[in-house]
């Protein structure tokens, strides 16, 4: 099963080993080359925004999202996801642009695997792409490759 | 697309999805009829030139919104052999003139054919030649394969009246029908 990023924002995050709500999801992080959610960025009550690897995801549903323990919360590591975990990076509302040079409109939401964290579909305002074709993710915009984008519907076939 | 369209475009990186600079001229090699690379501006609030430059070798995609590059390792210093060559002299101003001895205008822009290379296949004209005539005050003219040019002006063959648009849309079919001509008139 696949969720959206939009609507699985805010989800709260619970730890299996107190059980205790520690705080919501509210950003991910896309590891480009593997194209895949490989952190989630937690922001919450009891703890600072923090970071917990997508290895310590016991259980991703639509109503929790349960981790092993709160002791693997951890600090943004590197520039990349410093750069995430401040929101310079922030992947709805960002530019999509082709290999090829085309903007396909900003970036409205994406898919990802519950289970795998794959990201499967990457949605703008005007088309979708497949989770295989995206490149890179950066402060100009997300870099896609053009094979991967949906041809667009033609209005002319209606 | 019209070269003057890529003035101002962005260069973006595919490994890390930066704008790295923007195009500030287009550097052309009219020996060879394609474009060789562009200068840079800085891109944002401390926009200015750049000493570095971009080789059409380093392209990865020209496209409608961007030109696309691998890194910034492909911005380098400029080879003078290929940006300070006499032939790279803008042609924009100069008149176009038939070997037949008719001006058509005079040269507002060049129009490119983008594939491996970007190659120039017309030019866009305009002037007093153009707007003393019907329709639009631009017209677009295809150019041979080979062809005569200076920096004040372009000899083009006579038959070339026959192949002149109003605008893009069909440009590509005129070029190659025009060059067909010539080929069958040789």
């Amino acid at each position: 099963m696949t969720l959206r990023f939009a609507g699985a924002e805010n989800t709260p995050v619970y730890s299996r080993a107190s059980a205790d709500e520690i705080g919501r999801v509210i950003r991910y992080v896309v590891a480009a080359p593997t194209r895949s959610v490989v952190a989630l960025h937690v922001g919450g009550r009891r703890s600072r925004a923090a970071l917990v690897d997508w290895e310590h995801v016991v259980g991703f549903g639509p109503d929790a999202v349960v981790i092993d323990s709160e002791d693997h919360l951890r600090h943004p590591d590197g520039d990349y996801e410093q750069r995430v975990a401040s929101g310079d990076l922030d992947l709805r509302g960002r530019r999509v642009l082709t290999d090829t040079a085309y903007e396909i409109g900003p970036l409205v939401d994406a898919e990802f695997d519950e289970t795998t964290g794959e990201v499967v579909m990457l949605e703008t305002d005007r088309t979708t792409v497949r989770g295989a074709g995206l490149m890179t993710i950066g402060p100009y915009a997300i870099i896609v490759r053009h094979d991967a984008v949906q041809p667009a519907d033609d209005p002319a076939a209606d | 697309m019209r070269a003057g369209e890529i003035t101002g475009r962005p260069i973006v990186t595919l490994d890390s999805g930066e704008d790295i600079a923007e195009v500030r001229d287009v550097v052309f090699s009219h020996d060879a009829g394609r474009l060789v690379g562009f200068t840079l501006n800085k891109r944002g609030w401390l926009s200015g030139p750049l000493k570095r430059v971009l080789s059409w070798s380093g392209v990865h995609a020209l496209g409608p919104d961007a030109i696309t590059v691998s890194s910034r390792d492909v911005l380098v210093a400029p080879d003078p052999e290929v940006f300070d060559r006499d032939d790279a002299e803008d042609v924009v101003g100069g008149r176009v003139i038939t070997d037949s001895g008719q001006e058509l205008g005079v040269v507002t822009d060049l129009v490119l054919a983008v594939d491996e290379q970007a190659r120039v296949v017309g030019y866009e004209i305009g002037g007093p030649a153009v707007e003393q005539g019907p329709g639009s005050d631009r017209r677009y003219i295809p150019l041979p394969e080979t062809f005569s040019v200076s920096a004040s002006a372009l000899i083009v063959p006579a038959s070339v009246t026959g192949f002149i648009r109003d605008d893009l849309s069909g440009f590509g079919g005129a070029v190659d029908d025009f060059r067909s001509q010539l080929e069958r008139s040789q």
